[in-house]
C-alpha cells in the first residue's frame, strides 16, 4: 500500500515537470525579450548560456536530469543566481508561516466546532457556523488587506508588514488560517453529529460513560476522521494563500518570487517553485493517507 | 420557479441589487468609469463633490470603477462557470456511458490533474498565453471542469443501469442520441447545484489572479485588480480598499449562502463536494 502510493507520486511529478516544461516553452515570447532589441550577437549568445539554442527534446533532457539533481537551472531575472539557491532562501519563511497556519487552523477549528456541537442548533452554534460560512467566502487577500489596516494602519497594534520579528508573524499567519479554521470548524461539528448517531456512542452512553470520556474516547476518533483527510487539499490552500499573502506582508518567501517570476517571464524560475509546490502538496497527501489508514480500523483491515 | 422562492430572501436580493447596479448603474453616473482629473487625486469620499466613494490615483470615481469592475468580475465568473459546465459534462457523460477501459484512462486522468496544484497550473497558463481577458475565463474553466466531470460521471454511470435507457439501446439508438436525449436532460438538477456553487470559487480565482496583477489589464478592471490597487495605497486612502472588498466579500457570501440553500434543497443524496 505505502509501495504503491510512493510507486505513484513519481509519475504525478514527472507529469508535472513535463507539463510545466512544455507549457512554457510553447509561450510566445522569450524572457530576453525587452524593449530595446538585442543584436543578432548577443541574442545567440544568451541563447547558448541558456541553451534555449538546442532542440527541444535536449533541453527538455536536460531540464529533468538538472531537476533529479536539485538544479533547477539559472534564474532569467536574477541573473547571477541559481533557481535552486532563490527557493533555498524563500522555502524557510514560506514553511515557517504555511506551517503556523495549518497549525493555528486546526488548534481555532477543533475548539469552535467541537464547542458548537455540544449543543446543535442553539444561538452559539448558529454563531459559530454562520461566521465559519463568512471565513470561508472570504478569499485572503481581502482577509489580510482588512487585518493590515485594522491592526497596522488603524490600531499600529502590529507591523503592516515585513519581516524578522515575532510580531511580524502575527497577521500574515492569522490571515492564512482563518478559511481553513472555519472549513475544519464546519467539518469537525458534521463528524460529531454524524457519529453521535451512531450505535456504539448510544451503547456507551447506556454504559454511563461520562460526557468527556464519550467525547474524546468515542466520538472524536471517529469525527477526525473527515478534518485528517481535509488536511491534504488544505495544506494545498495553504500553499496557494501563501502566495498572495507574502506578497501582502512582503515575506522573502518563494510565494513572492513565484509572482514576480510569473510578472517578469522568468520561466525557470516559475517552473522550479511549481515543482517545489507540488512535491510538497504530494508528500503531504501521502502523510495524510498514510495517518488516515492507521487510525480508521476500516481501511486498516482492507490494506492488510 | 418554486425553487427560487424558497432559497433564502436576503443573500438573493442582494445578489439582485449588485447585480442590478453594475449592469445599469454606469449609464446613471455623472462620472464615466475611465474619466481621469490628475487635479483631483486621492478625494475622499464625499457626497457634496459627487464622488460617494472618493476618487483614485488618477482622479476616476471610484464607485463608477467599482460598477464596471463588477460587470468584469460577474461576467467572467459566469462565462468560466458555463465553460467548464460545458466541459466538465460532455467528459463526463462520456467517461461514464462509456464505461469499462475508457473510463478508467478518462477518470484516471481527472484524478491525476486534480492532485497538481491547480491555482500554480493557472498562473503558468496566465504566463503562457499572456494577459488577455477572454483567457482568463478558458484558464478558470481549464481547472474548474474537473469536479464536474466526477459529478457527471457518477449520475451517468447510475442512469445508465435504468430501464429506460436499455430501452432506448434496446430500441437501436446510437451512443451519441443516448446520451443527447437521454442521459443529459435527467443531469439537468445536479449540473445546475454543481454550476451554481462554482461561480463564487470562479470570481474568487479571477480576482486572485487580477490581485497578484496576471489577470485583467488596465483601464480595464475587475474587483481584484481594484484591491491589489487599493492594498498599494491603503495607509493614506483606505477608501479605495474598502469599496472593492466589501463588493467581491459580500457578492461571495451571498453566491455561497444561495448554492449552500440550493443544494440543500435539490438533493442531499447527491453528496457533493462542499
Amino acid at each position: 500500500m505505502i509501495v504503491t502510493r510512493l510507486l505513484l507520486a513519481i509519475p504525478t511529478l514527472l507529469i508535472i515537470i513535463t507539463l510545466a516544461f512544455f507549457m512554457i516553452k510553447v509561450a510566445p515570447g522569450g524572457p530576453f525579450d525587452t524593449e530595446r532589441a538585442l543584436t543578432a550577437q548577443v541574442q545567440a549568445n544568451l541563447n547558448k548560456q541558456y541553451k534555449l539554442d538546442q532542440p527541444l527534446i535536449a533541453q527538455y533532457g536536460h531540464y529533468l536530469s538538472g531537476v533529479v539533481r536539485g538544479d533547477f537551472g539559472p534564474s532569467f531575472q536574477y541573473r547571477d543566481q541559481s533557481v535552486s539557491g532563490l527557493i533555498r532562501q524563500g522555502l524557510p519563511p514560506s514553511l515557517l508561516v504555511g506551517g503556523l497556519a495549518l497549525v493555528l487552523a486546526l488548534m481555532v477549528g477543533l475548539s469552535l466546532g467541537v464547542w458548537a456541537a455540544r449543543r446543535p442548533g442553539s444561538s452559539i452554534d448558529r454563531l459559530t457556523m454562520a461566521g465559519a460560512s463568512i471565513g470561508l467566502a472570504l478569499p485572503s487577500f481581502v482577509i489580510a488587506p482588512m487585518l493590515a489596516i485594522v491592526f497596522g494602519v488603524g490600531l499600529r497594534w502590529l507591523p503592516v508588514a515585513g519581516w524578522g520579528t515575532l510580531s511580524n508573524l502575527v497577521l500574515p499567519v492569522t490571515a492564512l488560517a482563518i478559511p481553513y479554521s472555519a472549513s475544519i470548524a464546519r467539518l469537525i461539528r458534521g463528524g460529531i453529529l454524524d457519529t453521535s448517531a451512531e450505535p456504539f456512542v448510544r451503547t456507551a452512553r447506556a454504559k454511563n460513560v461520562s460526557a468527556q470520556r464519550l467525547l474524546f474516547r468515542h466520538i472524536l476518533p471517529r469525527a477526525m476522521m473527515p478534518v485528517i483527510s481535509y488536511l491534504g487539499p488544505a495544506a494545498a490552500g495553504i500553499l496557494t494563500g501563501s502566495v498572495v499573502i507574502e506578497t501582502i506582508f512582503q515575506i522573502p518567501g518563494i510565494g513572492r518570487y513565484f509572482v514576480q517570476g510569473a510578472l517578469n517571464r522568468d520561466f525557470t524560475l516559475v517552473m522550479g517553485v511549481v515543482i517545489v509546490y507540488a512535491a510538497l502538496i504530494i508528500l503531504f497527501n501521502l502523510i495524510v493517507d498514510l495517518a488516515l489508514q492507521r487510525l480508521d480500523p476500516r481501511t486498516r483491515d482492507a490494506a492488510s | 420557479m418554486s425553487l427560487i422562492a424558497r432559497l433564502p430572501r436576503l443573500p438573493l436580493l442582494i445578489l439582485g441589487f449588485i447585480v442590478l447596479t453594475c449592469v445599469i448603474g454606469p449609464w446613471l453616473l455623472p462620472a464615466a468609469a475611465g474619466e481621469m482629473n490628475l487635479l483631483n487625486t486621492y478625494a475622499p469620499p464625499s457626497f457634496s463633490s459627487g464622488h460617494i466613494l472618493g476618487t483614485d490615483p488618477l482622479g476616476r470615481d471610484v464607485l463608477a470603477r467599482l460598477l464596471q469592475a463588477g460587470r468584469v468580475s460577474l461576467a467572467v465568473g459566469l462565462a468560466a462557470t458555463l465553460a467548464s459546465a460545458l466541459i466538465g459534462v460532455t467528459y463526463g457523460a462520456i467517461a461514464g456511458y462509456r464505461g469499462g477501459r475508457t473510463d478508467l484512462a478518462m477518470m484516471r486522468l481527472v484524478d491525476i490533474i486534480y492532485a497538481l496544484p491547480f491555482m500554480f497550473f493557472v498562473i503558468v497558463l496566465m504566463v503562457v498565453i499572456g494577459r488577455h481577458m477572454w483567457l482568463i475565463f478558458v484558464a478558470i474553466a481549464a481547472v474548474e471542469w474537473l469536479t464536474m466531470a466526477r459529478i457527471v460521471r457518477g449520475q451517468t454511470v447510475s442512469l445508465k443501469q435504468m430501464d429506460f435507457i436499455r430501452a432506448a439501446r434496446a430500441m437501436g439508438l446510437t451512443d451519441g442520441a443516448i446520451i443527447r436525449r437521454h442521459i443529459l436532460p435527467n443531469l439537468a438538477t445536479p449540473v445546475i447545484v454543481f454550476a451554481t456553487l462554482s461561480v463564487p470559487q470562479a470570481i474568487m480565482i479571477e480576482s486572485f489572479l487580477s490581485f497578484l496583477g496576471l489577470g485583467v489589464q488596465e483601464p480595464m478592471t475587475s474587483w481584484g485588480s481594484m484591491i491589489k490597487q487599493g492594498v498599494a495605497d491603503m495607509e493614506f486612502a483606505p477608501w479605495l480598499l474598502f469599496a472593492p472588498s466589501a463588493a467581491l466579500a459580500v457578492t461571495l457570501i451571498c453566491l455561497s449562502v444561495l448554492g449552500d440553500g440550493l443544494r440543500d434543497q435539490l438533493d442531499k443524496r447527491l453528496s457533493l463536494p462542499t
